[in-house]
């Protein structure tokens, strides 16, 4: 599961806001980030089934996420 | 020779090693963030983030409300052409620098603003702040003032200025060139919408950095001033909505970044010590006979820079004897004609001492000898 950002600043800080509860991802700019809005920033979930406490802790922090795309 | 160095208001120097080694790191080891998914490309996004993050903890925001950029002079021009209104009026302190007259004279010229001075009192932060709420009439819909005078160092009392700007619902552009490092500065305390700092002056960066910080309660709409790829949203015909990015077109000055931010991470700001310092350089300069010195209110703080003339000599000159004794300093109007004229100094400028983190009280005084010979020779 890749949670998609609107920009590379966005998608660092929810990047550290996951690490912070022990969430890790990758950065990525996958063919599936770049098809929401023409170039942006992706984070794959290490493990795909936290996705909604990923979303929790991301809304909780103020970052949108603008898509999730599933690899 | 052994080089004495009181130009820190122009740039901090020396700049450490740390920075180096951090700028050397950036150099060897990032590709261009923002623009690409792979280890060197993402390794430059986190250190543009690192930047963000130290620099909003250093100034009281959020990290995305701080957009990078060369210096303070394009943070100053992003914030007053970004906000002024069409047709509105803008106030601001006759102590401004040409990074901000200039704008404003410009957009001025164009006839898209009205330009409005208030003068501040060389005497007491009250005077300064009647001046400035009697000049904030219904018309001002922006106010852009400089934090401390790149002249004479006199300190406006812009938390109260921010208020009273707040009150009548104008907008406030703070210049915080020559305080950000010097003193704390919180955004949410002062109350500034955007405050603009340079990198390279009392944070102890390099020199081709500096930003715009953006108030992290208060959602501003700015115009944009350069526009062109950003790395995301490329289908878009216009910039995107959100900070940074919206500001911060082209490829960011990475090796820059990394370098203000381990400046950022290092930064001891001791107020006290550069206080004591400017107090020995002040009572040393009364001392000599011939030495005049410009704006030195008992009632108002100063930010550590002297500015004095010593008889009739032009300051050029004074400061040319001076780095003949290996004394660093700057004469002439500093890029900012109209502080000078209200300090009566409009005509031969005068010569500026400014302290920073490196200097010693033997700096004060071979400062103070050097100067002492001069005069005894005018």
């Amino acid at each position: 599961m890749t949670l998609i950002f609107t920009s590379v600043t966005y998608a660092v800080k929810a990047q550290r806001l996951l690490a912070a509860v022990h969430i890790h991802t990758t950065l990525t700019r996958s063919p599936a980030v770049t098809a929401v809005r023409g170039c942006g920033y992706g984070l794959r979930l290490a493990d795909g089934g936290r996705f909604a406490e990923a979303a929790e802790v991301l809304s909780r922090g103020g970052v949108k996420i603008a898509g999730t795309a599933k690899d | 020779m052994e080089r004495v160095y009181l130009d820190n208001a122009a740039t901090s120097f020396p700049k450490s090693d740390g920075v180096f080694a951090a700028m050397k790191a950036a150099f060897y080891g990032c590709g261009n963030g923002g623009r690409g998914g792979y280890g060197i490309a993402a390794a430059a996004a986190e250190t543009v983030y690192d930047c963000r993050e130290r620099l909003s903890a250093l100034f009281g925001t959020v990290p995305e409300n701080v957009v990078l950029c060369s210096g303070a002079t394009l943070a100053l021009n992003m914030a007053i052409k970004g906000l002024a209104a069409e047709k509105c009026t803008v106030l601001c302190s006759v102590l401004e620098h040409n990074a901000v007259l200039r704008p404003l004279y410009a957009l001025s010229a164009a006839g898209r603003i009205r330009l409005k001075f208030f003068v501040p009192s060389f005497e007491s932060g009250d005077d300064t702040a009647s001046a400035f709420e009697k000049a904030l009439t219904s018309d001002v819909k922006l106010a852009v003032f400089t934090h401390a005078s790149n002249v004479c160092g006199m300190t406006l009392p812009a938390e109260r200025l921010c208020r009273l700007a707040s009150a009548h619902g104008v907008r406030t552009v703070v210049d915080c060139a020559q305080t950000a490092g010097h003193i704390p500065i919180d955004m949410s305390a002062l109350g500034a919408d955007v405050i603009c700092i340079a990198g390279h002056k009392g944070i102890g960066g390099p020199m081709g950095t500096g930003a715009l910080l953006v108030h992290p309660k208060r959602g501003l709409w700015l115009s944009t001033l350069v526009e062109g790829g950003t790395g995301s949203a490329s289908r878009e015909h216009f910039m995107p909505r959100l900070l940074p990015e919206r500001l911060e077109a082209g490829t960011a000055n990475i090796t820059g970044i990394a370098g203000l931010s381990a400046a950022a991470l290092e930064l001891s700001i001791n107020p006290e010590r550069e206080k004591e310092l400017r107090g020995r350089v002040v009572s040393g300069l009364k001392e000599i006979k011939n030495v005049r010195l410009y704006g030195e209110g008992a009632d108002v703080p100063y930010m550590p820079l002297v500015l004095f003339n010593v008889g009739k000599e032009p300051s050029e000159t004074v400061s040319e004897r001076l780095s003949e004794r290996g004394i660093c300093v700057r004469g002439g109007l500093h890029c900012a004609p109209l502080a000078h004229s209200a300090l009566g100094t409009g005509r031969y400028g005068g010569v500026r001492v400014s302290l920073g983190k490196a200097n010693t009280e033997a700096d004060c005084d071979a400062l103070l000898s050097a100067v002492e010979e001069i005069s005894a020779s005018v």
